[in-house]
């Protein structure tokens, strides 16, 4: 039986891979990801990593009971920006999915809290 | 459908040196199930392992070897928001069964000039990953402010290993290696290392080290590779 060590290269992968996907994933947000702002920030902005197709992306925000509080989205180049108006003091949810300059489609979620 | 080699450096205590490329393997997979609401997915790959393709002074087999394979994946995201900072986990598995095509080998012995046979066993191919994405935790649970370097990693570790099954050869039933190690997940590139531990002697009796570049080439080459087949179908109108 061999005993080695040894040290290898991967050279070369050609192909589809789903290991882990670039595409259009979002890079940040403003309300930050999981964070607590003071008061109504009057709009969501998503910045992603790609450029979007503006007619197959969106999104939508939705207070602690399940209420769409989103009033409309415009989008440009890889930056989404959803009105949702006054909000009251509690927690939000955004929902977003895209569809990437690139044909690919990605979705998320996360969470923000308006007031203490 | 991937392709690829390895390249190997192979130092043996008392008979020096070997370098060479192993077997060319291929990788046919589809992915039946993929749900990104319950973070799951499942898939089915032929791998195979193209016999004398490769160095046979690293070891690379003479033989091709078949390896039909399933694989799942599932993301922590369903856990409460009280652990929330565990949400960024994902466990991976995978199993396969290794057939050789050739149930034995025949070669010529260098010192006894005798024709010799060994059995090409067949394996059960098993391993796993837990892995804790950065990417996710800044995207989906809480961007906590980390430059931008951190929130690009995924550490993780992995195992792989193989047990004997049939057409036994003598040697320990199951080997393999634990392979602790982080992945860099840029725009257009991911880029890993994982260190390769082997789980008994009968696998190695040293630590190594593996690198793997994986490029998008639809990110990189938008307007060719990348480029969809049927564009006009795909794209809205008007633009």
């Amino acid at each position: 039986m061999r005993t080695f060590s040894f040290v290898a290269l991967f050279l070369m992968i050609v192909g589809f891979s789903t290991a882990v996907r670039a595409h259009a994933m979002l890079d940040h947000a403003n309300p930050a990801v999981g964070s607590t702002v003071g008061s109504s920030p009057g709009q969501v902005t998503l910045y992603f990593t790609q450029q979007l197709e503006p007619k197959f992306s969106g999104a939508e925000v939705r207070n602690a009971s399940g209420a769409r509080v989103d009033k409309g989205k415009s989008i440009s180049g890889n930056v989404m920006r959803i009105s949702v108006g006054a909000l009251p003091a509690g927690a939000y949810t955004v929902t977003w999915h895209v569809l990437s300059v690139d044909t690919h489609t990605t979705q998320g979620s996360f969470g923000f809290h308006v007031g203490r | 459908m991937s392709v690829g080699d390895t390249w190997v450096h192979l130092h043996e205590p008392g008979d020096g040196n070997h370098d060479g490329f192993d077997d060319l393997e291929t990788s046919f997979k589809y992915q039946f199930i993929s749900s990104d609401a319950h973070e799951f997915a499942f898939s089915a790959a032929l791998d195979v392992d193209w016999g004398g393709t490769g160095s046979s002074s690293i070891g690379a087999e003479p033989f091709t070897t078949l390896t039909p394979t399933v694989f799942a994946g599932k993301g922590f995201g369903f856990l409460p928001e009280n652990l929330k900072f565990f949400k960024p986990l994902a466990l991976t598995a995978q199993v396969g069964y290794a057939v050789p095509t050739q149930s034995s080998t025949t070669a010529l012995d260098a010192q006894t000039g005798l024709l010799t046979s060994s059995p090409n066993p067949q394996f059960l191919v098993w391993g796993g990953s837990l892995q804790y994405s950065f990417p996710y935790l800044k995207s989906s649970v809480q961007d906590l402010g980390f430059p931008n370097f951190i929130n690009r990693l995924v550490p993780l570790v992995e195992f792989r290993l193989e047990t004997q099954v049939a057409d036994f050869n003598g040697a320990e039933r199951t080997t393999g290696t634990v392979n602790p190690g982080v992945i860099y997940v840029a725009n257009k590139y991911q880029l890993g290392f994982e260190a390769i531990i082997p789980v008994n002697r009968a696998s190695g009796d040293s630590v190594g080290v593996i690198g793997q570049l994986h490029l998008y080439l639809d990110d990189i080459f938008p307007n060719s590779l990348g480029r969809p087949l049927f564009a006009a179908a795909s794209r809205p109108s008007g633009q």
